[in-house]
Order: structure tokens, then sequence, then C-alpha cells
């Protein structure tokens, strides 16, 4: 089945299409929701959310431009849309569940940590910091994004990367 | 470039990072989804058979099917059944359940649709009877024509080839007919002798049987008709559903109402007296309460009437009255009916300083007994019969509507008493109250539905009274001001 076939059964909201198709691309956005959540449990949810609202919008799809494009910028903005409502400022300095077990090669060992540093970052500096660093919004599109200024968009992703570095640091990884 | 490399670093790792989610994601998208497909479902499915219960109670009260029919009636419909489907001419003989050989006869000529001529053989008797299944016998009312049927065991074969040579209905139909016969059959082969006496008692007593069977047989078919009936309509286009519902949508609603009702008036005058109409008046909250129907012209118009108990009462502030030794007419308000024992009252208004009072009337107070100091209070009770209309501004859950309308008014209460340190003397009836009065009504009103069939209601109304009394002293314009408050229940 082609991909244009496969939205088109999804628009009609065909079971097995809708399996497919997230058989498909469950793992890109679930990559999406890990690195925007705070963990692996609120990245489910983000992800199951994702899908709810892709398969509701599906029909707006015209088939103009990437499909993969699209339900990415769907997932982000769901995403976005939870974390937005709560207080953002938070210091969230706990520990927010396991460390995501990510199978990976002996010499990408750090993924795993490295993810783990982005979810531990508050909510606004992590969104900041991956709609900025991950996915090349800009500011502007930032602060529209999560309803602030500019200036805050860009002292977010300041302290995000502070806090990033000096927990690299403490590994003793150099990044000069 | 410190920044950069931290950039980097996170973006070369986990910019395109991707994770295969646990199974348990997938299965509760599923959940939801199926969840979502039953919310859709299910309202059709609610209004189809909201739509199917109100034409099976249609149907039932108007009874197209005349399900209601007395047992003969249904007797006789069988027996033209069984023509139809034997091919045979249809009976005109609406004495046919008085006769019960022929009803016998009848069932029995059902048989010849039995193409089992195993079936015949082994019941050489019933066959015998069978054979009473020529047109002939059954157009016959004569027991002794069935006698002779019974005996006749020649006809057998004759009676087979008839069936053979019958028009080939729906062999099913055929087949189904006679399978929920031949228990009725099957019991009349059983009283097979008593057949060949024929009792009459006896005979009675298997035709129970055939009409108990009939009767089964018969709903079954009804049910069928209706079942396709409702399938038929099912698939009918949705504007005909939409009108259905629609004209199924209640216009009735009814429901008690109470409301306090502030009475005051306009103008300085005093329906009593015109000594009074230079007194201060001051209005009372009474209670109002009653039954109120409302039809629904339109959606968004209503009529509604009622009938209400409602209390007018104002009081007339300072007056002073005493008991003067007789009775004197002089001193008698023209426009109160005195009761008996108030006769000797007088009751006037309390002068406006002491300079004003008269010597006299001091001394004739002091004469008499201590005047006492109080205030006057008219009470009037009503029957009020509304005839408004209701419009509906905003028609939500929470709805607002405007109300106008007129009031016809009762008289059943009148009183007028003397209230004085907490003690109340009657003085009489005010005899100036007509007894119809017209008010015209003005109000807003607020709903909150609880359930489609019950709503809250709450309406502030305006009541300009028209001719309360029939004669004032200066200008005397009383109104009611209520707020009603109660629960419509739509049927």
């Amino acid at each position: 089945m082609s991909l244009e076939e496969l939205i088109d059964n999804c628009k009609k909201g065909r079971r097995k299409a809708q399996e497919e198709l997230y058989r498909k691309y469950s793992n890109v956005l679930f990559g999406i929701c890990l690195k925007y959540s705070r963990n692996k449990t609120e990245a489910e949810d983000n992800l199951h959310d994702s899908f709810m609202t892709i398969y509701d919008k599906i029909g707006q799809f015209n088939h103009k431009g990437s499909f993969e494009g699209w339900i990415k910028r769907i997932t982000v903005n769901t995403v976005l849309q939870k974390y937005r409502k709560q207080k953002h400022l938070d210091v969230v300095t706990e520990n927010y569940g396991e460390i995501i077990d990510v199978e990976v090669q002996e010499t990408n060992i750090s993924l795993s940590r490295l993810l783990a540093y982005i979810q531990e970052l508050p909510n606004k500096y992590r969104l900041t910091f991956n709609l900025y660093v991950m996915d090349g919004y800009s500011h502007k599109e930032i602060s529209e994004l999560l309803g602030t200024s500019t200036g805050t968009s860009k002292s977010n992703l300041a302290r995000a990367r502070m806090i990033l570095k000096e927990k690299l640091e403490k590994e003793n990884i150099n990044i000069a | 470039m410190e920044k950069n490399n931290l950039d980097n670093l996170f973006r070369d790792k986990l910019k395109d990072f991707k994770e295969v989610p646990d199974e348990g994601v997938w299965k509760s998208i599923e959940a939801s989804l199926e969840k979502k497909d039953k919310r859709r479902v299910v309202p059709i499915w609610w209004k189809l058979g909201g739509i199917a219960a109100l034409l099976a109670v249609l149907f039932y009260v108007i009874n197209p099917f005349s399900a209601d029919k007395s047992i003969e009636e249904t007797i006789i419909t069988d027996i033209r059944d069984d023509q139809t489907i034997d091919g045979k001419d249809v009976f005109e003989n609406n004495e046919l359940p008085a006769n019960i050989k022929n009803d016998n006869t009848t069932e029995v000529t059902s048989i010849n649709t039995e193409e089992n001529e195993a079936y015949i053989e082994e019941k050489e008797k019933a066959s015998a009877i069978k054979s009473s299944g020529n047109v002939k016998f059954l157009n016959s009312n004569s027991y002794e024509n069935q006698n002779q049927a019974v005996v006749n065991n020649n006809k057998i074969d004759n009676s087979k080839n008839k069936a053979e040579d019958k028009p080939k209905f729906s062999t099913q139909q055929i087949n189904e007919t006679v399978e929920s016969k031949r228990n009725a059959v099957a019991e009349i082969t059983n009283k097979k002798p008593v057949i060949e006496n024929t009792t009459n008692t006896d005979l009675f007593k298997s035709q129970e049987q055939v009409v108990e069977s009939n009767v089964t047989q018969k709903e079954e078919v009804e049910d069928e008709i209706k079942i396709s009936i409702f399938d038929a309509i099912a698939e009918q286009n949705q504007d005909e559903e939409k009108e259905i519902t629609e004209k199924s949508e209640s216009r009735w609603a009814m429901g008690p109402s109470v409301a306090p009702v502030y009475f005051d008036a306009q103008g300085q005058g005093s329906p009593i007296h015109s000594n009074f109409a230079s007194n201060t008046k001051s209005g009372n909250v009474n209670l109002s309460y009653g039954l109120q129907v409302s039809y629904g012209v339109s959606k968004r118009l209503s009529i509604r009437t009622g009938v209400h108990k409602v209390d007018f009462g104002y009081d007339t502030n300072d007056v002073v009255f005493s008991s003067s030794l007789q009775a004197s007419t002089n001193d008698l308000i023209d426009n109160i009916s005195y009761s008996q024992a108030s006769r000797n009252l007088v009751v006037e208004s309390k002068p406006r300083s002491d300079a004003a009072a008269s010597d006299v009337t001091s001394s004739e107070f002091n004469a008499t007994s201590p005047a006492l100091e109080g205030r006057m209070v008219q009470q009037m009770g009503y029957l009020e019969v509304p005839f408004e209309l209701n419009y509906a501004l905003v028609d939500k859950k929470l709805g607002i509507n405007v109300i106008g309308g007129v009031s016809s008014l009762f008289l059943v209460d009148n009183s007028v008493s003397l209230e004085s340190e907490g003690l109340v003397t009657e003085m009489g009836q005010a005899n100036n109250l007509n007894d119809v009065n017209f008010s015209t009504n003005i109000g807003l009103g607020f709903n909150y539905e609880f359930s489609p069939k019950v709503q809250l209601n709450l309406e502030p109304v305006f009541k300009y009274q028209l001719n309360t009394f029939s004669d004032t002293a200066g200008l005397f314009r009383p109104y009611t001001i209520g707020v009603y408050s109660g629960v419509s229940f739509k049927f």
C-alpha cells in the first residue's frame, strides 16, 4: 500500500490502516515525544494524544508537503499544548522515572544520558531547547508557540544550555 | 564556540532519535479509537430506537394490524389465510366461528397441502378427515356433511391428487403452515373417536387448542410484518427522520409555580376613603402559587395558561381607630361593608400634628375609649387565569424568554382589617372591589433545562392591574411584581 493509499484509508477510518500508520511512524514520533517530555510515561501519553489528533485531523491533510513533517508538527504541538498549561518555570530537579533504556551500541552509550539531561530540564527550557536546537525553530516562532517574548525565549535557551553544560562537565565530558 | 559544540553534540545524537514505543501504547490508542467510534454510533441507534418505540406505541394504539380483535375474528382471519394458501375461494361465511365442526374441518384442510405421503398413509384415519378438505364439504356448515366426510375413506387418493393439482405456492410458506398445524391435527387425531362421536363439548376443547396455535402463529406473522416496516423506516432518508423527531417533540409542558408577589400602587389616592388619600401606603409581599400549562406553537413561541391563587395586600399607614359607643352610620366608610362586630369602629387618618387634631375629636376619643394607632390592611385574594405568550430569545440549556399577556383575576377573598401593636381587628370587606379584574403582564423568563423533559423556570413578571377597584379616591393604580419560580415537565 502506498503512503497515499494508507492516508486515504486512514481518512476513511479503517482500523487496519490506522494501525499500519502507527507502526510506520510511531518510532519517529515517540523519539520526539521522549525529547519533549519529562519522562517515558509522559512521552507515551503524549504519543497517544498525538496519534489521536493525527487520526482526527488526517482528513485535513491534502497531500501537499511532507506527511512526516505534518505529523511531526502535530506531535510537537500536542506536547507543547500539554506543557504550556503547566507552570513553566517550576524548578524541576527531581528525578522523573527511570532513565530511558535506549538500545544503542556501546559507542552511543551517552545517548540515553543526553536524553535524560534534556528530560530533566524544566519544562520551558526543555521545550525551547528542543524547538531551537533539534527542530530549527526561530526565537520568534518559539515565542509564538509558547506565548512568551523572543527575549524570554533567548534567555530560556541560554539557561537550558547552561544547565546542560554543567551536567556534561560533571560527567567530565569536555565540549570546548 | 562552546554553544555550537553543545548544540551540535545534542543535535547529532538526538536529532533523528527514534524509539519504538511499548505495545501498550497502540493498545490504548486502539481502545480510544473504538470508544470514539462507539460514541459516534450510539446516538444514531438511540434515535432509531426512539422512533421505533414511538411507532410501536402508535401502531399499538391505532392498531393497523387488528391485533386486538377478538378470538372469533382471529379464527376467521386464519381460515381465510388457509383458503388463500390452498388457492380456494375465500369464505364469506362470518358465522363460521360459531360452527365448531366447520372450524375443525378447516384446520384439517390445511393438511391437504402436506406433500408427505408417508404421513398421509400413516394416519389413515386422519387422512379420511382430510377428504373433507374438498370445497364442497367446507362450504357446508352441517355436521352431517362432515361426518360423511369422516366416514368416506375412499376419498384419500382423490384428495391427494387435489393437493398435487393445486397451484404451486412458496413451498416453505406452506410447510411452515403445515408444521404449525401438525400439532393441532395430532390433537384432533388423538381425539378421533371424539370427532367421530362428535360430542359438542369435546369438539370445543379441540377447537380451543387449534385457536391457541392459530393465535401464536398469527403473532409471529405480525412480528415479521412489524420488523419489516421498521426496516423500511430505517432506510428512509435523514430529512424524514428529522421530521419525525420534530413532530414527536413534546409540545405540552406543565408544572407548579410559586412566587412571592409584591403589591403596590401608583398614585396617592386611596381605594378605601378620601380621608386616607394622604396616608402613606406600603405594599405587602404575598404568595402566589398555582399550576401552569404551556403549549409550544413553534420552536420558540409558546402559549401558556394556568390557574394561580394569588393574594394581594397593602397597608394604609398612620390610621387611628377607636370604638364608638354606638354604631354610627356617619362614621362608617362607604367603601367598606362592615362586619357585624365592627360596626362601632371609627377609623380615621391620624392627624398630621397634635395641633391639627381638633379638641372635639380628642375629647370624643377620650370619652369613648382610647384611640389606637395602627394601620389598615386591605387583603384581596384572587384566582388568576393568565393567558400569556412566551417567546424564547435564547433557546439553549439556559434559556431567556420574554413573556407578555393578560390575566383574568376572579375575586375570592376580600378583607379589610386593622392592625395595631400586633393585634388584628377585622373591619369588614371592601365593596368597591370588582369581582373580575384584568391585568396586563410583561416579564422575563429564565429557564434551565435539567433534562429534555424537565426544566426550572425563574420569571420576574410585572402585572399592571386594570380595574381592581370600581371607584377610588384619588389616583390609585395597583400593580404587582412577582418572581415566579417553578418546574415544568414536558409530555
